[in-house]
């Protein structure tokens, strides 16, 4: 490569908010080295600044035309659209970092591994190249598992919430990777544009490879998405990390990882779409099913949020097995419905950890049982916790409902009605389990016999003003996006997706 | 340079995945699970370097891939050391079946 095609690669384009976020990390990291522990809340203040000017970045650059420099970074709408949502999530997860950060303790590395992790996040989500593609994965997976194991006040199940994470995450990698070997082999490329035009000469020359190499790309990104029966480590490591590591987890990994799987899979597959993407069909049921299956019969709440996140996956997942009868005039619809519901799936899960926060920490609430008699106590509080669960059960006017509308829609659109009748179905299945903790909340407490009883703390809970702002704003966004979903998908609509 | 069939680097890697992959899922030490997972990384290495070097399309792109791979692969395993370590502070112990104190 000459230095004249270096010069003129549009990078700032393409890469202008990555870098603006790797930088921030840097100067956080070495900042934290030599500033006293008492400046903590600078620090991630300071974070959350360039995850601010990141945004600036990336709105100004939206008007030029879509730019791929180095035949890696690309600034297609799908990465514009993904790389606002996972700053947009950043900034939420580090506003509530900031109270979560005092309260448990959390070493000073945190607030830069945060950072990294969503460097690692835009990196997937713009990169069209498989090897980038890969460095962006390892890095925001890398960055996740020391986070999780950051958690000070419950030690011991943080590292093994983390250690868990680890081996799964690890085997995920290997595999995906494996497969990923299989494509190069066959084709000599790593890019997904030249790999989308060979796709169709793949499919038919080469089929049992390219199945084997399909079928370990998915399993890998499956461990990575928890789809069931891949989703052993999720409640292990959401029970052990802090909160907004787990809201980080579970919101920005989950985006970037479903932006990945749909250019992966949809770039370098469609030329076996109709016979291939059955399999990510079955496999989305499955999700569905088992998620909401398990997370009845739980009675921590952080396992319960863990295994409603298992079955939200199984929603997600949907839009992208759709690729595989739908025409590509309809193509756009599904990366609407995917993008639409990641949106309101993001408010709706910061919101909830967020919550759940307080409760733990100044309520030191951990089981369902710990809700009884929060509706009165701290009736905002438990307001906004009722729309957040409502909101994941699909709710009319929430956003989830909406989302899940629209997906179903798209079922029947393409043809595939089996599946939206899965997910309609266990969607009124999830609706036990979420009214269940509404209930709890209203249910007066129980006479208490000493101070064994749990979350009978006296008058409300304190909220913290960072705290507040996020669960506000995940509030609107929740609310917004399902009274007038218009704001959102009417932009979305007018997006030239790839 | 010797001859080397495509055939038989594939299998080998393949091998090592399948090794590795069952180390991994049923060894119970811990420090034994992630050698298996570096034993799964090893694979994808000889496989790209083969596929770079006697593929369909052969070209240089799979060697500077396993390079990539290598660098995470041992940034993976520092950060699994580490938690082992931690793991053992805790429990003085380094077995899977001791990281049970969260529910099942």
């Amino acid at each position: 490569m000459s230095l004249a095609t270096l010069l003129q690669a549009h990078l700032w384009t393409t890469m202008g908010p990555l870098f603006v976020v790797g930088m921030t990390a840097i100067v956080v990291m070495v900042l934290e080295l030599f500033l006293p522990a008492a400046s903590r809340k600078f620090i991630v203040l300071l974070a959350a600044l360039g995850v601010v000017v990141a945004g600036v970045v990336l709105v100004h650059t939206m008007s030029v035309p879509p730019e791929l420099s180095l035949d890696t970074m690309v600034s297609d709408g799908l990465a514009t659209v993904s790389s606002m949502l996972l700053l947009a999530t950043g900034l939420l997860v580090l506003l509530l970092h900031l109270d979560v950060n005092e309260s448990e303790e959390m070493p000073r590395e945190s607030s830069f591994l945060l950072l990294f992790a969503l460097v690692g996040a835009l990196a997937m989500v713009t990169a069209v190249n498989l090897v980038a593609l890969y460095i962006g994965l390892e890095l925001l997976s890398v960055s996740s598992y020391v986070l999780v194991a950051l958690r000070k006040r419950h030690r011991q199940a943080s590292v093994e919430g983390s250690m868990k994470y680890l081996v799964m995450g690890g085997i995920g990698s290997a595999v995906f990777l494996y497969g990923v070997s299989f494509i190069y082999g066959l084709t000599g490329q790593t890019s997904l544009y030249a790999l989308a035009q060979a796709s169709l000469s793949l499919w038919q020359h080469d089929a049992a490879i390219a199945v084997i190499a399909f079928l370990l790309i998915v399993v890998g990104l499956g461990i990575k998405l928890s789809l069931v029966p891949f989703h052993m480590w999720t409640p292990d490591a959401y029970e052990g990390a802090p909160s907004s590591v787990a809201a980080l987890i579970s919101t920005l990994s989950k985006t970037a990882t479903f932006a990945l799987a749909l250019r992966v899979l949809v770039y370098i597959f469609n030329g076996g779409a109709h016979d291939l993407f059955p399999y990510i069909a079955v496999l989305a049921a499955i999700t569905m099913l088992a998620g909401n299956w398990l997370a009845l019969t739980q009675h921590n709440l952080r396992r319960l949020l863990a295994f409603s996140s298992v079955a939200q996956a199984g929603y997600l997942l949907i839009p992208i097995a759709l690729f595989g009868t739908a025409s590509v005039r309809e193509w756009p619809d599904l990366y609407d419905n995917l993008l639409f519901y990641l949106a309101v799936y993001t408010f709706l899960t910061i919101g909830a950890f967020a919550v759940l926060h307080l409760l733990e920490h100044h309520r030191d609430v951990t089981m369902a049982d710990g809700l009884t008699g929060f509706a009165k106590k701290s009736p905002w509080l438990a307001a906004s916790f009722i729309v957040f669960l409502l909101g994941l059960a699909g709710m009319p006017l929430t956003g989830g409902f909406v989302g899940k509308f629209y997906i179903f829609t798209s079922t029947v659109q393409t043809g595939v009605l089996w599946l939206g009748i899965v997910l309609f179905a266990t969607s009124v299945l999830s609706f036990f389990y979420y009214f269940g903790l509404i209930r709890t909340m209203f249910q007066s407490p129980l006479p208490t016999y000493g101070d064994a009883a749990q979350g009978q703390a006296e008058g409300r809970t304190p909220v913290p003003v960072a705290t507040g702002i996020v669960i506000a704003l995940c509030l609107f966004g929740t609310v917004a996006l399902g009274v007038v979903p218009g704001i959102l998908l009417h932009p979305l609509a007018l997006v030239q997706w790839f | 340079m010797i001859h080397m069939p495509v055939a038989s680097l594939l299998a080998l890697a393949a091998v090592l995945f399948c090794i590795g992959l069952y180390g991994a899922l049923t060894k119970r030490n811990l420090i034994m699970v992630l050698v298996s997972i570096e034993m799964m990384l090893s694979a994808v290495n000889i496989n790209l370097v083969t596929f770079s070097r006697l593929g369909a399309a052969p070209n240089l792109t799979g060697q500077v891939f396993a390079l990539f791979s290598i660098t995470v692969a041992a940034a993976e395993i520092a950060v699994g050391f580490a938690l082992v370590l931690a793991f053992f502070r805790l429990r003085k112990s380094t077995e899977v079946k001791d990281a049970d104190s969260q529910k099942k």
